[in-house]
């Protein structure tokens, strides 16, 4: 095909009369170029493009931020005596759980207790539980015998239970705890820390251990790790060390065993017994936190029940139990 | 017949414009300012062409940024220019009576001519109008537009042609010419 000569498409080309008149006529209002135009323009007035992604991200961490300000309080606030929702399919149990009231599981039902707002505590078969009091930053229970699982994500102290004379007070975490008609039972933590507090002894216990208790006193806490065989020495010493009685023979043959995830259970033990410090156990702490070579200073204020040479240790500890919100995902649960 | 522009001076000069170069600004202002003119030439009174042809490329120029395909500078300006005067919105104001005269050291009678004409290709459909005005007032040839405008040649033969008939209709060309050549 060859293309004819088409004046339309190529204003080179000769074209009718009528085309060259037009062009003619229309042509006068053709654009004239505006002479020395200067596009001063800022072409950063935007933001480049890259650090839109980084804008947009930090609106969305403002967002979440401003959710997080706002959602915080409402979950940590709670009206004086406002009843607990309870959750259940016994159709015995009761729907919610005011001050004072007792629930009780038979054997075959649990039930889901929510703590205010700020978690829930699995009530499991054969347990009585009554509710001591609630209001914002307090609620109590207290677990009359059986077991309960609870999960709060709340600052120290908001939430605890009482068991007699002793109260286990939940410092942000997860944990597990049973208890007898004798006042004896036992705490397993899976996350954070919680305290154990009887009769002005107050012990810590962190995720990953547990501690067994009797109605007038604790014991030390317990990597889950950790053999038997330790943990009924540890157990033979703490009971020693009560009675005013040094065991040199099983202080060594404590220090002999622990391994490195025992060194809450040592690092309790030295803390409520100062004067074990003089001997093995001390360093065999040290080693755990990094010092080959005792401090014999250290020691020595160690042994005097130094809270100021105690806490050279104890702040090493990683996630210290008022890092609550660190638990976030307990939150979810 | 000029050469039409090349897709990759078009990105390279939009690329230089991003980082603020004022010769790059001055070359696709100059480059594309015929498109802008033609697109409000068809749709506002030409009192308020320069100024609109003006502030399209502020605007373009601010946005410069949000451009994804920089060869596409032409499509993408032209729709920026569109949307400044909505279609449905065409001033009819008549060339004779612009506060400024069209141009100077003319008669009335090709004055009026020329309002006839612009006003005959502003009845068009879009597609033709502005091409037409392209073509027409701003000079450009059909290889030119098609660069310009985005459209693909066969696009522009056709609504050049499709709208020369329908314009030559309107201004009661083609029945002159039976005329004339059957006087002939």
């Amino acid at each position: 095909m060859v293309d004819r000569p088409d004046p339309l498409w190529d204003p080179a080309l000769p074209g009718d009369d009528e085309l060259v008149r037009l062009e003619a006529l229309l042509g006068r209002y053709r654009h004239v170029p505006a002479e020395g135009q200067a596009w001063a323009l800022p072409p950063t007035s935007r933001a480049p493009r890259w650090r839109r992604p980084a804008l947009a991200m930090a609106a969305v961490l403002v967002a979440c931020a401003v959710g997080i300000a706002a959602w915080l309080p409402w979950r940590l606030q709670w009206s004086e005596h406002h009843d607990w929702a309870v959750e259940t399919d016994a159709p015995a149990l009761p729907r919610t759980l005011r001050v004072g009231q007792t629930l009780a599981t038979s054997a075959g039902e649990t039930a889901t207790v929510q703590v205010a707002r700020i978690g829930r505590m699995q009530v499991l078969p054969g347990t009585r539980v009554r509710l001591v009091d609630t209001r914002a930053g307090h609620h109590r229970l207290e677990l009359l015998d059986g077991r309960v699982r609870a999960r709060i994500w709340a600052p120290p102290g908001h939430f605890g239970i009482a068991a007699g004379d002793a109260e286990t007070v939940d410092l942000g975490c997860a944990f597990e705890m049973q208890r007898n008609l004798q006042g004896e039972g036992d705490i397993r933590v899976l996350s954070g820390w919680v305290m154990h507090r009887v009769q002005g002894q107050e012990t810590l216990v962190p995720a990953g251990s547990h501690l067994r208790f009797d109605a007038s006193r604790s014991g030390i806490p317990l990597a889950e790790t950790a053999s038997v065989a330790f943990a009924a020495q540890v157990e033979q010493l703490d009971l020693a060390m009560a009675k005013g009685e040094r065991v040199t023979g099983v202080e060594a043959q404590v220090a002999e065993r622990a391994t490195d995830d025992d060194r809450f259970t040592v690092l309790t033990l030295l803390t409520r017994y100062p004067a074990l410090a003089s001997g093995p156990l001390y360093p065999r702490l040290a080693a755990m936190f990094g010092e080959t070579v005792p401090d014999p200073v250290h020691r020595q204020a160690w042994q005097q029940g130094s809270v100021h040479a105690m806490n050279r240790w104890w702040e090493q500890v990683p996630r210290p139990p008022k890092a609550w919100w660190l638990n976030w995902r307990d939150a979810l649960g | 017949m000029k050469p039409a522009l090349a897709p990759q001076d078009i990105a390279r000069q939009v690329q230089d414009a991003r980082r603020g170069s004022q010769a790059a600004y001055a070359w696709l202002y100059r480059s594309f300012a015929p498109l802008v003119h033609a697109i409000h030439l068809g749709a506002v009174a030409r009192a308020r062409v320069d100024d609109l042809t003006q502030e399209t490329f502020v605007l373009a120029f601010a946005r410069l940024d949000q451009l994804r395909e920089p060869e596409r500078f032409g499509p993408w300006i032209a729709m920026i220019a569109r949307r400044m005067r909505p279609a449905a919105t065409v001033e009819t104001v008549a060339i004779g009576d612009c506060a400024d005269p069209p141009w100077g050291g003319v008669g009335p009678e090709s004055m009026a001519q020329a309002g006839e004409a612009l006003q005959a290709i502003r009845a068009l459909p879009l597609a033709y109008r502005e091409t037409l005005i392209l073509r027409l007032v701003e000079g450009l040839s059909g290889a030119e537009i098609a660069a310009l405008t985005g459209l693909t040649p066969q696009s522009v033969r056709v609504n050049l042609h499709r709208g020369m008939g329908r314009l030559r209709e309107a201004l009661g060309i083609a029945q002159r010419q039976e005329e004339n050549n059957d006087g002939g």
